[in-house]
């Protein structure tokens, strides 16, 4: 009777051991890295002109900006080409994106890099609204002045 | 009393067997999905090939992934199975549980398919970097 006892526990104590192996029979590993590259870009819309005269001294238009950024802390800063003639100004208010942003309010352009926009993280927009207003003091004399005014992604 | 030893070797035995079957990955042990988000945001490779021998019982191949703190979808898609029949593209998430990737592996002898991993990112995910371990395992279904 005490062989019989013994003989059934090994045979039990036998198969819980190999249920395991019969269920998993082999297996493999190998690495696979996704690298995401930072990208700062942006991008404004076409040329703008602005007319003023004797009854218009203030004039404004409008132009849209497209900014994506997979980085945090971005600002975005304004610098015009070259300064206008003395009595010309040109002012710029840049919204900043829906999803992440401040944006400075108005800001007079010069040739000195001021920031526009801050505290943008993580965000791709389309369609942002940049506008202008330009002014020129009744001294101005008539005549045309173009400038380049560039945007640029900083931390 | 005899027949102790007896059973004990054939189930020993079976085990034996069972320990034969394998599992390799040839090609692709490291590969890399670069991404750019605005002018690339979609990375496909398809460089690693997964093969089996002949297995003893119908069989399936599960995958799973190990990735802290990961921030990127990644799909897996077994293509052209031999043998076998693939899920389709099956999500790895780390911490998840092991997911069939390809089922009713036939007894008739080895088999293989490609493995496709695809991955994608939005223009305003962060930018980083994800590591997995990426194990699969050859079990009875």
């Amino acid at each position: 009777m005490k062989k019989s006892i013994g003989f059934v526990a090994l045979g039990l104590a036998v198969l819980a051991t190999a249920a395991p192996a019969a269920a998993q029979l082999a297996s493999a590993s190998h690495n696979v890295t996704i690298t995401v590259s930072a990208v700062d870009v942006i991008s404004v819309s076409g040329d703008l002109t602005i007319d003023l005269n004797t009854v218009a001294l203030s004039n404004t238009a409008s132009a849209t900006y497209d900014l994506t950024t997979n980085g945090t802390g971005r600002k975005i800063s304004a610098a015009l080409s070259t300064d206008y003639s003395a009595g010309l100004t040109l002012d710029v208010a840049v919204s900043a994106p829906v999803g992440s942003g401040t944006s400075v309010g108005l800001v007079t352009l010069s040739p000195t890099a001021q920031d526009v926009v801050t505290g943008i993280s993580n965000v791709s927009e389309t369609g942002l609204a940049v506008d202008y207003t330009a002014t020129a003091t009744p001294s101005v004399p008539p005549g045309s002045e173009s400038r380049q005014v560039t945007y640029t992604v900083t931390i | 009393m005899t027949r102790l030893p007896l059973i004990a070797l054939a189930v020993f035995g079976l085990h034996a067997v069972a320990a034969a079957q394998t599992l390799a990955i040839h090609g692709g042990l490291q590969i890399e999905l670069l991404m750019d988000p605005v002018y690339a945001p979609t990375a496909t490779d398809e460089s690693a090939r997964m093969n089996w021998t002949k297995v003893s019982t119908l069989s399936k191949v599960t995958v799973s992934t190990y990735a802290p703190g990961q921030q990127y979808n990644l799909l897996v898609e077994a293509v052209n199975p031999k043998r076998a029949t693939s899920m389709g593209e099956v999500q790895l998430s780390d911490g998840a549980p092991a997911m069939d990737l390809v089922r009713d592996i036939q007894t008739r002898g080895g088999g293989h398919a490609d493995l496709r991993y695809t991955t994608h990112v939005t223009a305003s995910e962060s930018h980083g970097q994800d590591v997995h371990t990426i194990t699969y395992t050859l079990t009875v279904q």
